[in-house]
């Protein structure tokens, strides 16, 4: 067998070494461009036993920064505060993609990789990208999803909404675990935004409703506002859609809150005003999502990921101690209107896609009304929740096809995810343990199950 | 480090587990407080405005809490003492009040019962013990220190 140092993938095939062999030869330090976490946690466990430092006695480590273990981070896989040590996790050596534009939506393009074009990757690196898609991105660079048969299907789909009221266009993505609805909702996101639309992401709706942001009670009346989440928000768009809101122009004067807009006012500075006002910010946002859906130029997408988190109660409470509903909230409200098509777009449409990342944020109002799960008829779901829920379309996303996962292994071989050769049996194999899922199938790659 | 009604409330600390440094709020009132004041579950003391910290602190001193908490829980203690009955009488001997067998297992009771009584009557004893200033005031510390 060849030495280890002279080449980075074995000689002999994977099932004919030692398991000693294998693991030595899936972390060859010097030439590893990622190194699996396991790997390198068993080295540096081994080293960190050996100099543990003493600690005082009746001093808890649990918030204590640990500079002691800086030092010897000759074989730490961390250095301190979550930084990556440069010996073991060298920087990912990004793959030549072609862009995801909106011609590359078709069937010829099913199974090929293709990466967030430079237009609209400022655009999307205001927001951050779903927790475990980061991830991934994190380890393979640069950011890029493979083109699925339900990619081109929902892309029709959009196209077609985009000269009709977005109350006709309301879809939600559902399916199993990781099976690709945050990375089917970034696509489409990628794709209107490289389209022209005015795109309204939200990638982490659950965050809205964990009682994370301030909230305030609104006087005579039982609704609560989130300023510091608004204005968040209003940036967001703003980034994001700077140049097309600067084009739309608003016909006469609006109120605003207690002030009013003058007539021939962008939306971009409308929306600026919300930035630097936190407390204007909501009525901002209303009246920003009234012009936006009166003007028939550019259509609009509203995106939100963990959907489900918008029908079922929130984590703030009242002022008696009861749980909050999200349309007791005046942000998830006005997005609730848009959801369930009390409000509409001229030219637009909403999407949203269901998460199973936290059990918290299961609503079985959501998948009742979608027809996922049938419940007892002597069950009681809350009828107000339920009525934002109607007349929404569901859009069932699959596990990857062979085609598609053919695609997805050659990129990650190429992005060094894997060091074995990208065999016929090899992908069978993968394609079987993970059952076509695709972030079983990303583990299954990555740590060589 | 918000200093209120006598209790130093880290900065860095949740209020939703600061609350519960102050003798008399446990995690239940606590929750029920910042419902009441519209206050988020990860806001942290740093966090709070002038305003909030104002409603917090009218809203505590409303509450019985910290020393008019001790002082209640000391006075119905005595009371027992004072009418002369079994209760009173098991506080005083450092005993279990509830009925609870003695012959074995009365550990927490013989270690926890009866401390009120002797603070009550550590207050009202007349010998040189009486100029110390109370635990409650602020430069107990100074004066109680033992060394200089």
């Amino acid at each position: 067998m060849a030495h280890r140092l002279l080449s980075s993938t074995p000689v002999l095939a994977r099932t004919q070494q030692t398991l000693v062999a294998r693991a030595r030869a899936a972390v060859p330090v010097q030439f590893a461009n990622y190194v699996t976490a396991s790997a390198v946690v068993m080295a540096g466990g081994k080293a960190k036993k050996a100099s543990a430092p003493v600690r005082a006695k009746g001093q808890s480590n649990s918030f204590r920064r640990k500079k002691n273990e800086d030092e010897d981070s000759g074989e730490g896989a961390t250095g301190g505060a979550g930084r990556l040590n440069e010996k073991y996790y060298k920087p990912a050596v990004p793959v030549k993609v072609e862009e995801f534009l909106p011609s590359t939506a078709t069937t010829e393009y099913i199974g090929k990789v293709l990466g967030f074009p430079a237009a609209v990757t400022p655009a999307l690196s205001q927001t951050a990208y779903p927790t475990l898609l980061n991830e991934q991105f994190a380890l393979v660079k640069p950011a890029a999803l493979v083109v699925r048969e339900s990619t081109v299907s929902l892309l029709e789909r959009i196209d077609k909404a985009m000269k009709t009221p977005s109350e006709k266009s309301r879809i939600v993505l559902t399916g199993e675990s990781g099976s690709g609805k945050s990375a089917l909702l970034l696509q489409t996101v990628s794709h209107c935004l490289s389209a022209g639309w005015v795109v309204i992401y939200v990638p982490k709706a659950s965050t809205w409703m964990n009682s994370s942001f301030a909230y305030n009670k609104v006087l005579k009346s039982t609704a609560f506002v989130q300023p510091t989440l608004a204005s968040a928000l209003v940036g967001q768009i703003l980034n994001v859609n700077k140049s097309a809101l600067s084009k739309i122009i608003i016909p006469e004067t609006v109120p605003v809150g207690r002030h009013e807009v003058a007539k021939g006012t962008s939306l971009a500075s409308l929306l600026e005003s919300g930035v630097k006002g936190q407390f204007a910010a909501q009525d901002v946002m209303e009246v920003f999502m009234k012009q936006i859906g009166a003007q028939k130029e550019i259509p609009t997408l509203i995106a939100v990921d963990e959907i489900n988190s918008f029908f079922r109660p929130t984590q703030y409470m009242n002022q008696e101690g009861k749980e909050l509903d999200p349309e007791h909230l005046k942000l998830p409200q006005l997005f609730l209107e848009y959801i369930s098509g009390k409000s509409t777009f001229e030219h637009g449409a909403v999407i949203g896609a269901t998460s199973d990342a936290l059990l918290a944020n299961k609503s079985e109002v959501l998948e009742v009304a979608l027809g996922i799960k049938d419940v007892s008829p002597y069950k009681k779901l809350s009828s107000s929740l339920m009525a934002w829920a109607q007349g929404l379309a569901r859009i069932e996303v699959p596990n990857y096809t062979a085609a598609e996962a053919k695609g997805v292994l050659e990129y990650y071989k190429k992005g060094g995810v894997f060091y074995d050769a990208p065999s016929e049996a090899y992908f069978q194999s993968k394609l079987i343990t993970s059952g076509g899922n695709p972030r079983k199938f990303f583990t299954a790659c990555a740590k060589g199950i | 480090m918000l200093h209120l009604l006598g209790v130093n409330l880290p900065d860095q600390k949740l209020v939703q587990y600061a609350l519960p440094l102050f003798y008399g709020i446990g995690q239940r009132a606590s929750v029920k407080i910042l419902a009441a004041l519209a206050i988020h579950k990860t806001c942290k003391i740093s966090d709070l405005s002038e305003t909030q910290v104002n409603q917090l602190s009218s809203l505590l001193s409303d509450m019985t809490i910290e020393s008019d908490l001790r002082k209640e829980v000391r006075a119905n203690i005595m009371h027992h003492r004072t009418i002369g009955s079994y209760v009173g009488r098991r506080h005083a001997m450092g005993l279990p009040v509830r009925g609870q067998n003695t012959r074995n297992n009365a550990k927490t009771a013989r270690r926890l019962n009866g401390r009120w009584l002797k603070a009550e009557r550590k207050e009202y004893s007349s010998s040189v013990r009486s100029i110390i200033p109370p635990p409650e005031s602020p430069f107990e510390s100074f004066f109680n220190r033992k060394w200089f």
